[in-house]
């Protein structure tokens, strides 16, 4: 089942399109990775499923409820969002700030409950400090705690690995793996930081210049991107019995001629093999892409 | 709107704006206060007595409500530029809610600080002069003694009082929703609220402005102002004395005009935040 399902949803500001017929489905217990340059619409989704923005054209539905019904507000009590920055008042501390969103979430934590809160971002020693003195990274965990403070059921995250450190960075994708796994949270992350994205998203969307270019599992992604070889032969079947002969173990042959060997080969020596068999090859292809490297590729042509 | 009313306030006992708000209202009342102490400290009889401070204070356009736009525009503004109303949004509050307990909660603030204020002055007032010893009149220190305690003029001081300050605090909560800052806000606000105050003074000074006389019903502060036109036709020689009492058209039209602006400021706030996207 989808939880957030958008049907050609558009944002237009001033004559131009932030978003342009977007059409993405967001898998319940998924990681969706969201990708894309600045400005490419990433945020303006985020802004419209939140109801911080109200779409030009198009719809989306949020746990099976459509945008334009009443029951949306009731949807959005279930979500948690980052979106562009953590929004705190800085003249409160970290737990007055948790306390003033308990309040208007209607959320009532034990004294232990919010202090477990800050534990998890490492914030349980700040005491009295005001959230003015907070470090971007501080506040960027702080954010994060209070997305969790109503036991969401999707999280939206826009950015949220900007401002941490080497370590932060690491402390927050376990956590984000760690609710996602343990709390079944789906979360909706963008990030810049793709090498970070590529260690815990389940589903990407790949977008450019507001609209949605592919949805892709992480499975698809990684067959796409893995270092692999792929031969086009004649004859799949004789191919494969001397693939198997040759001892090699991970690969896919497709009905079209195609096999894509994922083991280190040597090649030369390989196409010699096939070549002895009497197997006639079309094409050979190498392929070691990082899902940075997919997305450049992909958004080449845009 | 139970939730929203918890935060609100939740934040008044926690947010600094709020405290400094709570200063103000003190503030202004020992400040009253001690100028009138200061100046008529050796006055026989006396002036600064708790009456007087009370009648004193009781004047939105010229006391608190010069300061209360600048602290509820803050307020508000701050919602928006800490993300404050985005949270809410996001947290499954309708637009309509948000902006309406926004509205009413600073309506009621506002509210507690004009009584805070009032009662404040009044018994520094008292306790130096007591209520009202010499039979001095609220505002007998302009004119004349009035000999009585003006008890009827009081209560409609501050019924007026109470109306307009939830007129300026509409005003001033439109503005912030409308503008998102501050910058241009508090400036129009309190040149507005000093504008009325104005206006009301002069109204009546006009030579054979009877044109006037329908639109001083439109100024709620108008009958809270302690002048009045000499009755005698086409003269400039203007007579200010002090009222025993608000007339009773004088009272029912401020309210009338008061809520009426109320409302309006209500629907001109409202219509562009449900319109607008939040930043």
């Amino acid at each position: 089942m989808n939880i957030v399902e958008t049907t050609e949803l558009s944002k237009i500001y001033s004559g131009k399109a932030a978003v342009n017929g977007v059409s993405m489905h967001i898998p319940e217990g998924s990681i969706y990775g969201f990708v894309g340059e600045n400005g490419s619409g990433k945020t303006t989704i985020m802004r419209l499923l939140t109801g911080l923005a109200t779409p030009s054209k198009g719809s989306f539905t949020l746990f099976g409820v459509k945008n334009n019904e009443m029951k949306i507000y009731a949807a959005r009590k279930q979500i948690s969002a980052i979106v562009e920055a953590t929004s705190l008042v800085p003249s409160m501390t970290a737990i007055d700030n948790i306390i003033y969103q308990e309040n208007y979430l209607g959320v009532k934590l034990k004294k232990e409950e919010r202090m477990e809160l800050l534990k998890i971002v490492h914030l349980d020693q700040t005491g009295k400090k005001k959230v003015k003195n907070f470090s971007l990274g501080m506040r960027q965990r702080l954010g994060i705690a209070m997305a969790l403070m109503n036991k969401p059921k999707l999280m939206l995250l826009d950015e949220p690995l900007n401002g941490l450190d080497p370590q932060g960075i690491a402390e927050l994708r376990d956590l984000l793996i760690e609710i996602n796994k343990n709390e079944g949270i789906t979360i909706l992350i963008s990030s810049h930081i793709l090498s970070e994205l590529e260690k815990i998203a389940t589903t990407y969307g790949f977008i450019s210049h507001g609209r949605l270019i592919e949805e892709v599992t992480v499975d698809e992604l990684q067959n796409r991107c893995r270092k692999s070889t792929t031969i086009n032969v004649e004859d799949v079947k004789k191919a494969e019995e001397v693939i198997t002969k040759e001892g090699i173990k991970d690969y896919k042959a497709f009905p079209n001629g195609d096999i894509i060997v994922y083991d280190d080969i040597d090649i030369g020596e390989f196409i010699s093999n096939l070549y002895k068999n009497k197997i006639k090859i079309h094409t050979v292809n190498s392929s070691d892409e990082s899902v940075e490297e997919y997305y450049l590729n992909l958004v080449k042509g845009e | 709107m139970f939730n929203l009313t918890k935060a609100f306030l939740f934040k008044v006992r926690k947010d600094a704006a709020s405290k400094t708000a709570l200063i103000f209202a003190v503030a202004l009342a020992v400040f009253f206060w001690g100028l009138f102490l200061l100046i008529y400290s050796k006055s026989e009889p006396k002036i600064c007595t708790g009456q007087t401070i009370l009648a004193l204070v009781s004047t939105p356009t010229q006391g608190y409500g010069l300061v209360l736009p600048a602290i509820i525009a803050t307020m508000v503004v701050g919602e928006f530029s800490t993300g404050v109303i985005r949270n809410k949004v996001i947290a499954g509050n309708s637009k309509f809610k948000i902006f309406t307990s926004l509205f009413v909660l600073n309506a009621i603030y506002s509210i507690v600080l004009y009584g805070i204020c009032m009662v404040v002055g009044l018994l520094l007032g008292t306790i130096v002069g007591g209520f009202n010893p010499n039979g001095i009149g609220v505002v007998g220190l302009m004119t004349f003694m009035m000999g009585t305690f003006a008890g009827e003029l009081l209560g409609r001081l501050v019924i007026m009082g109470f109306f307009i300050i939830v007129m300026i605090s509409a005003f001033a909560t439109s503005l912030a929703t409308i503008f998102r800052s501050v910058g241009p806000c508090i400036p129009i606000v309190i040149i507005s609220v000093f504008l009325l105050t104005i206006l009301s003074i002069t109204m009546p000074y006009s030579k054979g402005g009877y044109y006037l006389d329908g639109l001083t019903k439109f100024n709620p502060a108008f009958a809270g102002c302690f002048v009045e036109r000499e009755p005698f036709e086409g003269d400039w020689y203007m007579v200010m004395y002090s009222n025993l009492f608000i007339s009773d058209e004088r009272f029912n039209w401020s309210l009338i005009s008061s809520s009426v602006y109320t409302v309006i400021f209500y629907v001109v706030g409202l219509i562009p935040f449900l319109k607008r996207d939040l930043k």
